[in-house]
């Protein structure tokens, strides 16, 4: 054999291991990489496609029409027949695209069936139909939580704790999706409702003494004999020189955690906050999901948890109670609700249950997935113990149902914008959890009051369905 | 609308039907390649006409899309005469092909003979008057092909004329910097009147004789100073004219021919090693080349400027999956220069990416059947000049493809026999000539006495 020749062969290998490395590539792009490139607003073959498919609907879990799309002369319209009850949720097309129309577009354009749709179209000239996407929401639900806002700016979420199912998500001020184009600017410019901001889950706020939920859980965890507590509530209380007042300066008296946690007693939870160090709430306030990314797949804003080792007692007093520099939006409460009320484990929350093709063929059903531990079952009972309290004979009294036994926090968050925002998270029924919800009205005053009632409403819906 | 309808039917069941066209060429090939090694001659031929039965009925469905699809009965016309150019193109280069390569091997012809057809129809979709213009770069080409064999009879030892080669390439790869015009951000094109041409296409071709008659007569590491400085001449020079891909196919051409020459793998890593050094320095010194690296890394930061053409080349592979959007139902004319370097995108889009593959398996059964001729050829000089011309061919298809779907740094070289371009389809087809020649010399003479075919 001439060496030369022995040479050639290996050369010929090099090459065919240098083609093969092409298809290999290419095989990785079109199975790995490709889905997530093509969706980028620069490829061009997505509008084009718009012109021609008819974008699949969007429908509530019963199967009542939120989006669709419909054929008016040579143009697709897209209607939504609730209007306001989902815009923000459901989003729209019109103007860039935004909630499930913007998580959802790829799903909406993607035609199944095709071959059939074709053949179906020779015959009768129907266009290309998308798939349909159908949600956890229930219009119903969804609808009732926006008349119970009354007009008041806020936001309100239920869930479902034991599958992470979003039941309802509701923001306002809000805006009718079918009259976007007209009042756009308007919409736009309007800094001081902000309307199209999703305060369900954009929306930050200070938590209040629903925060406090955090905190009893701390002390549960690091106190070993938390159950001694006690602390003698004057309705003021000096820490170094600053001061903390409890709700319009109510004295408690001799409390111990459960009853600090029943009566919402500030200066208790201050107390604790001292004991429990700036670390052990970061600590805390990171596992559940502070200055961390959520679990959700449509726009949201990071809950903010500022304490570190090195805070100082001013700060710990303040974030101990849920004020400082501490926010958070109201599907964040709701997802740590969530997990109380499911023995500590978050589910992962969606609001896409699954997708349709147009001839009726279901695809891509989400099964409902553990998304993380956020409380030990030890510390959930505890923490739901004492919430059933704060309903059946503390600060919650409001969100008490007939023969149902309620579990809740309430909050009433000072801020900067003048009088207090009202918080309510809870859930029910407590021995068996059937829906969560997180409700504020922002500066409605009294949580227990205001916010209370809301969530009564919301949550005897659920149940009784 | 009904007759809308019918035609968008046809298109989706088309793609099934390119596919399964490609998918029984590939087969055919791999069959023939069998009975050819087991001296089933008549297996051999029914294996080998299936081949080029599937290049007509490609082209011909193509031609009836393409037809149907376009609005414009003046259009019509025309797209159905180039049509029937193109099937005697097939024809008359099946028959000419077969009559003057005698033994030649018809294999490589069916693949190149695909990939042009390929070419054509997707010039067609892309812009008609580049498809008329294309054709006439395939009979140039084929022209200049079928004298190769006479030359080579009347001129028996070409091994001699080494300075010849030599000097010519010079001169040609020179000529930009005297007759050149940008294009394309590239300066190593010439125009004479309105006729633009890459000498670099050119000097290819005498650079594989160049080095085949120089490296033949090796004896020592001496031998190749000359050959190693006038190649790293003709890389310099490429670069500098900001032709990249031309000068990493030149290099690595020169690279690939040294260590066939000499079997030392110390050779080839070291040069390899010293490329990847200059490399580096390129990088630092020229801004053209970081554009080119830095659009590759990450061509999402900049995908309005620098990443335009990579990101606009994902969309259209990624965009339709396997089977593509069908002949005339995706946007390639999105993409920049899609008739030239950003072809195999366009390909991937509409015929979709089963095809896409099959294609590069198509260009792989080229080098495969391009080395076993090397392999045949007892004498050194054609070894490599065999070696050689796949070398390019395989070099020049590997940068291309790599680069478009952002496997390495996009440099811009045609992909050959499918891209729109006279110097790089007569060259391509010459250089296959040269190929078919060796195989014909050596299959017509009975010189190969034994040889082992065995890879």
């Amino acid at each position: 054999m001439i060496p030369y020749k022995k040479s050639i062969k290996k050369v010929f290998w090099l090459y065919a291991l240098m083609f093969c490395a092409l298809i290999g590539y290419l095989l990785k792009f079109l199975m790995v990489d490709s889905s997530s490139v093509i969706v980028n607003t620069y490829n061009p073959r997505l509008s084009a496609l718009e012109k021609n498919i008819h974008r699949g609907e969007i429908r509530d879990r019963d199967g009542e029409v939120l989006a669709r799309t419909v054929e008016n002369g040579d143009r697709l319209i897209r209607e939504y027949p609730k209007g306001r009850d989902f815009a923000h949720v459901v989003g729209y097309v019109q103007k860039g695209k935004t909630g499930v129309e913007a998580y959802g577009n790829f799903i909406l354009m993607e035609v199944s069936d095709r071959f059939i749709q074709r053949v179906n179209q020779v015959f009768t000239g129907d266009k290309l139909k998308g798939n349909n996407i159908i949600l956890t929401l229930d219009a119903d639900i969804q609808h009732k939580a926006r008349e119970l806002l009354k007009g008041r700016k806020g936001a309100i979420v239920v869930m479902e704790p034991s599958t992470g199912k979003i039941l309802a998500m509701v923001s306002y001020p809000d805006f009718n999706p079918n009259e976007i184009d007209e009042n756009w600017a308007k919409l736009n410019q309007d800094e001081e409702n902000s309307p199209l901001l999703n305060r369900a889950s954009q929306g930050l706020y200070p938590p209040g003494s629903v925060y406090k939920i955090v905190t009893a859980a701390a002390t549960i965890e690091n106190m070993e004999n938390w159950q001694d507590f006690h602390y003698r509530c004057s309705g003021e209380a000096n820490f170094k020189g600053n001061s903390i007042r409890c709700y319009n300066s109510q004295a408690h008296g001799e409390v111990d955690l459960e009853k600090a946690f029943t009566v919402s007693c500030n200066t208790a939870f201050s107390q604790l906050g001292v004991d429990l160090g700036g670390e052990k709430m970061q600590l805390i306030s990171e596992r559940v999901l502070f200055n961390r990314d959520l679990p959700y797949e449509l726009e949201y804003s990071k809950g903010r948890f500022a304490l570190t080792r090195n805070s100082e007692e001013k700060e710990i007093i303040e974030t101990a109670i849920g004020q400082g520099k501490t926010l958070v939006s109201p599907l964040h409460m709701a997802m740590i609700t969530s997990a109380i009320a499911n023995g500590g484990i978050l589910m992962k929350p969606y609001i896409i249950d699954h997708v349709e093709t147009n001839y009726g063929r279901e695809k891509n059903k989400q099964i409902p997935q553990k998304y993380d531990v956020l409380f030990s079952p030890e510390v959930a009972s505890q923490l739901t113990e004492m919430m059933v309290r704060v309903v059946n004979e503390g600060t919650g009294s409001q969100a008490k149902i007939k023969n149902v036994t309620v579990a809740g926090k309430t909050g009433t968050a000072q801020n900067a914008s003048g009088e207090d925002h009202a918080w309510f998270v809870g859930f029910a029924p407590a021995e068996k959890p059937e829906v969560v919800v997180a409700v504020i009205i922002e500066n409605g005053g009294s949580g227990g009051r205001i916010a209370g009632p809301i969530a009564k409403e919301l949550m005897q819906m659920v149940i009784n369905q | 609308m009904l007759k809308e309808s019918i035609i968008d039917i046809l298109i989706l069941i088309s793609r099934y039907a390119f596919v399964l066209f490609i998918f029984i060429f590939l087969w055919s090939g791999y069959k023939a390649i069998i009975f050819e090694k087991e001296n089933e001659t008549g297996e051999f031929i029914n294996k080998i006409y299936m081949q080029r039965f599937m290049i007509v009925l490609t082209h011909v469905l193509a031609f009836v899309i393409l037809m149907m699809t376009s609005k414009d009965s003046v259009q019509i016309i025309e797209i159905m005469k180039l049509s029937a150019f193109g099937l005697a193109f097939i024809i008359l280069f099946m028959i000419f092909t077969s009559l003057i390569y005698k033994k030649s091997d018809p294999v490589i012809w069916n693949c190149i003979l695909f990939l042009m057809v390929v070419g054509l129809i997707m010039l067609e979709r892309i812009d008609h008057d580049l498809a008329k213009k294309q054709i006439i770069w395939f009979l140039a080409g084929t022209f200049v092909m079928i004298f190769i064999p006479l030359v080579f009879k009347i001129v028996p030892r070409f091994e001699a004329f080494k300075y010849l080669y030599l000097i010519l390439g010079w001169i040609f790869i020179l000529s930009p910097f005297i007759l050149g015009k940008e294009r394309y951000g590239a300066y190593n094109w010439i125009y004479i009147g309105n006729f633009a041409f890459q000498p670099s296409e050119i000097v290819k071709f005498l650079f594989i004789f160049y080095l085949a008659s120089a490296l033949r007569a090796y004896h020592s590491i001496k031998d190749l100073i000359l050959p190693s400085s006038m190649a790293g001449g003709y890389v310099l020079v490429l670069v500098l004219q900001r032709d990249l891909g031309g000068a990493l196919i030149f290099f690595l051409t020169f690279l690939i021919l040294v260590y066939v020459r000499t079997s030392s793998s110390l050779l080839f890593f070291g040069g390899l090693g010293g490329a990847s050094l200059a490399s580096v320095l390129a990088y630092k010194l020229f801004s053209h080349v970081q554009v080119r690296v830095q659009a590759w890394l990450n061509p999402w930061k900049e995908i309005d400027t620098k990443g335009y053409q990579i990101t606009q080349s994902l969309f259209a592979i990624g965009t339709w999956g396997w089977l593509g959007s069908g002949l005339t139902a995706g946007y390639p004319k999105h993409i920049p220069v899609v008739e030239s370097d950003f072809i195999f995108s366009a390909i991937c889009e509409e015929f979709g990416n089963l095809f896409s593959i099959g294609i590069i398996l198509v260009f792989l059964l080229i080098i495969l059947r391009g080395t076993l001729i090397a392999l045949k050829s007892n004498r050194i000089f054609y070894s490599l000049l065999a070696m050689g011309a796949v070398s390019l061919i395989a070099i020049q298809t590997f940068l291309i493809i790599g680069g478009v779907i952002k496997m390495i740094p996009l440099t811009g070289v045609t992909l050959p026999f499918i891209s729109y371009g006279g110097s790089s389809v007569i060259v391509s087809i010459m250089i296959t000539g040269i190929l078919q020649w060796i195989q014909s010399y050596y299959a017509t003479r009975e010189e190969v006495l034994e040889y082992d075919d065995s890879l």
